[in-house]
């Protein structure tokens, strides 16, 4: 006879397994050894079953959540029957898993008296790949540019590091033992995942656990399926531009059909741009894993993603597409194109939706990096996201200096950080009167950051979204564009978006300022 | 660490915990010390507080039971690693008598209610007594729901309850539970 999981157990299990991915997650950033981690929580985790289906996750950037089971099929196809307890593997292949080669992503098999009962995930930044520049490369135009890049890699076998593969990494790294300390963190979760579902399954067994995991997946599709159905039929399509590719000045080109039709939700970006020589092309999973948050952030927001989510919807991405990336495209800046993909995703489903229709935000992730070598510090890079304004909605105003869609969780560095652990000030942190767009319903505003260099070393900046600011909607008006300025020490200013390794005398100031959102 | 420099910063802060103490009126022969130390690997930022010893300090040995504390809590450990104390820490105790356990003032009690209340699905006739009118000795047989200002306290069938001595109530099972 079958065992089956009463509805009060499937709801034990299904708040259980959400918890367990926030203590995993927990577990990754107190062992964290980089403050990107720790501090930023440029992270993800989760908790699968035995056949890489989604149970329970957790992020700081939720955009990776979408694409971290295809880890576990890549794990499981590779290896097959080869996966034991106490194994670990890593990968980071852009085309394969989606995102930078900076995103490794450690695999764990959960085991439950020798039998193979799910999968612990952990995905993390790691500050440098060994790329042609310390941190992040910004004029690659090709993967082999990027950093070391590994498919599916056992690196502890049977609970042993695998010595050689640890002097590997730390000779293809330039932070040695703080990279070598955050794949230490990445393992963490995944023995925590496994301590804890142990836990439970102390308590319920492996076959009232199973039953519950499957009647959660139903849940799910249910759900979906009938939120899909509710929504008015009908095909809408969007587009707008990427101000370029970080090697040129030509705008690239975004576009986005979505069609619905019954319980169907199907997205089509064909239209979007061919492959492009910098390295703003994205890899399909991650592509999909953006639509699933996009999609998510429309449909059952509140219910964590399981096994039985998204099923309802079809991601059609032509094979020569920049959302597509094949080798040897160059794909560090990945999510450039994301941030526009989800406004143009939220623009067609406001069409489709009109009680949750939402003016586009400022988009993108809007990175500014300073780094150096010193005598005393070694080799630092200070690395952040930048806040943004975001669009209005039908019925209130938006939220002013929030980071961006894709990012969620992802924290910029506190001035804290800057003073004391870089030779960099923050001279003003503040809201960007008037940036966001004018509309019955006012969109949030962007941030000044205004940083000071004390001494001398390198900066890096990748903004964006000036040719294609948030729109309004409903007639309301555009919100303000990203600007930046640099007073050098002389008083001459510089006005760009994008910035490679440029040397900084000290007494620089760089001050960047991110675009509003769109009115309502 | 010099493990003289670190003895005579717990000596430090040993004489500022006696110090408290004994402002408050402890005696010097109620007075204990319970030290730890909060240690990470080089170049974290959380920490694990790992308890010492009295007596001398084998640093070694607090460095060993920190990887043993940090393989248990994350499933792998660096003995080989750098670590660093990011902070120390002295609990200074003061042990006081016992206090007596004095019975609570006398309160005028609301007359009991009753009614019916469902347990396993079915009616009973239940009792509704204020716990101020409660004295020790006497019983209170379930199924009762016994109120007072800060808590209610539901006795179901085949239970009773009773005062014991500084007025705390002591509930103890005489039938089948249902």
């Amino acid at each position: 006879m079958s065992v089956t999981a009463d509805p009060i157990t499937t709801e034990v299990v299904r708040n259980f397994v959400i918890s367990c991915a926030e203590d995993m997650n927990a577990s990754l950033w107190r062992s964290a050894h980089s403050s990107v981690i720790y501090g930023g929580k440029d992270s993800a985790v989760a908790l699968m079953d035995e056949h890489g289906n989604m149970l329970g996750q957790s992020t700081g950037v939720p955009l990776f959540i979408g694409a971290i089971d295809a880890c576990v099929h890549r794990v499981k196809a590779y290896y097959g029957d080869d996966i034991h307890e106490g194994d670990v593997f890593i990968m980071n292949d852009s085309y394969l898993q989606g995102t930078h080669l900076h995103d490794v992503t450690a695999i764990g098999g959960i085991f439950r008296d020798g039998e193979l009962v799910g999968f612990g995930d952990a995905r993390a930044h790691w500050g440098d790949i060994g790329a042609i520049d310390p941190g992040s490369t910004m004029q690659s135009t090709d993967i082999y540019q990027e950093g070391l890049r590994l498919g599916p890699t056992r690196i502890i076998s049977r609970g042993k590091q695998i010595r050689e593969w640890y002097d590997h990494l730390r000779l293809h790294t330039r932070l040695k033992d703080a990279t070598i300390g955050d794949l230490g963190s990445q393992v963490a979760p995944i023995r925590t995942g496994e301590r804890r579902l142990g836990q439970l399954l102390d308590r319920i067994g492996v076959p009232v656990y199973r039953s519950a995991c499957q009647n959660i997946f139903e849940q799910s599709r249910r759900m979906d399926r009938e939120a899909i159905a509710a929504i008015q039929d009908g095909t809408w399509t969007r587009h707008g531009f990427l101000d370029d590719d970080g090697t040129g000045t030509t705008p690239i080109r975004v576009e986005l059909t979505l069609t619905i039709k019954g319980e169907a939700l199907t997205v089509d970006l064909t239209g979007s741009s061919s492959p492009v020589p910098g390295s703003v092309n994205c890899g399909a999973k991650q592509t999909e894993s953006l639509l699933r948050l996009a999609y998510k952030t429309m449909i059952n927001p509140d219910r964590a993603i399981t096994g039985g989510s998204f099923e309802t919807m079809t991601v059609i991405v032509p094979d020569s597409c920049m959302f597509n990336a094949q080798e040897p495209s160059a794909c560090e800046w990945y999510f450039t194109g994301l941030g526009l993909l989800a406004d143009l995703f939220i623009s067609c489903m406001s069409e489709a939706m009109l009680e949750r229709s939402t003016a586009a935000h400022y988009g993108d992730s809007m990175v500014a990096g300073f780094f150096s070598v010193d005598k005393t510090r070694g080799q630092w890079i200070a690395l952040e996201p930048t806040a943004g304004g975001w669009g209005g909605r039908r019925d209130s105003d938006d939220e002013s200096a929030l980071i961006n869609l894709v990012n969620g969780g992802f924290c910029n560095i506190p001035a804290k950080v800057y003073e004391t652990k870089f030779p960099i000030r923050l001279e003003e942190f503040s809201i960007r009167k008037d940036s966001g767009g004018p509309g019955r319903y006012r969109s949030g505003c962007g941030v000044v950051r205004r940083y000071k260099v004390l001494e001398p070393c390198y900066s890096a900046l990748w903004f964006e979204r000036s040719k294609t600011p948030a729109w309004g909607l409903n007639g309301g008006k555009d919100g303000k564009g990203p600007f930046i300025e640099i007073t050098l020490p002389d008083g001459t200013k510089e006005h760009l978006f994008k910035m490679r390794a440029q040397a900084l005398e000290a007494g620089t100031i760089v001050e960047t300022m991110t675009g509003g959102g769109g009115g309502r | 660490m010099d493990p003289a420099t670190l003895k005579a910063a717990f000596a430090s802060l040993a004489e500022t915990g006696r110090e408290y103490l004994s402002s408050e009126g402890i005696t010097p022969e109620a007075i204990s010390y319970e030290r730890s130390v909060d240690f990470r690997y080089h170049g974290q930022e959380y920490v694990m507080t790992i308890p010492l010893p009295s007596g001398t300090i084998d640093m070694a040995a607090v460095r060993a039971s920190f990887d043993v504390a940090y393989e248990r809590q994350y499933g792998h450990s660096s003995p080989e690693g750098r670590v660093e104390m990011a902070n120390i820490r002295l609990a200074a105790l003061g042990r006081r008598p016992r206090p007596v356990n004095a019975p609570p003032a006398s309160v005028a009690a609301r007359p009991p209610r009753e009614r019916a209340v469902h347990f396993a699905g079915a009616p009973q006739k239940t009792v509704i007594p204020d716990r101020n009118g409660m004295t020790e000795g006497k019983v209170v047989s379930g199924p009762a729901i016994i109120e007072e200002g800060t808590a209610t306290t539901l006795l179901p069938p085949g239970w009773q309850a009773r005062l014991i001595v500084g007025g705390h109530m002591s509930q103890t099972r005489t039938g089948a539970a249902i």
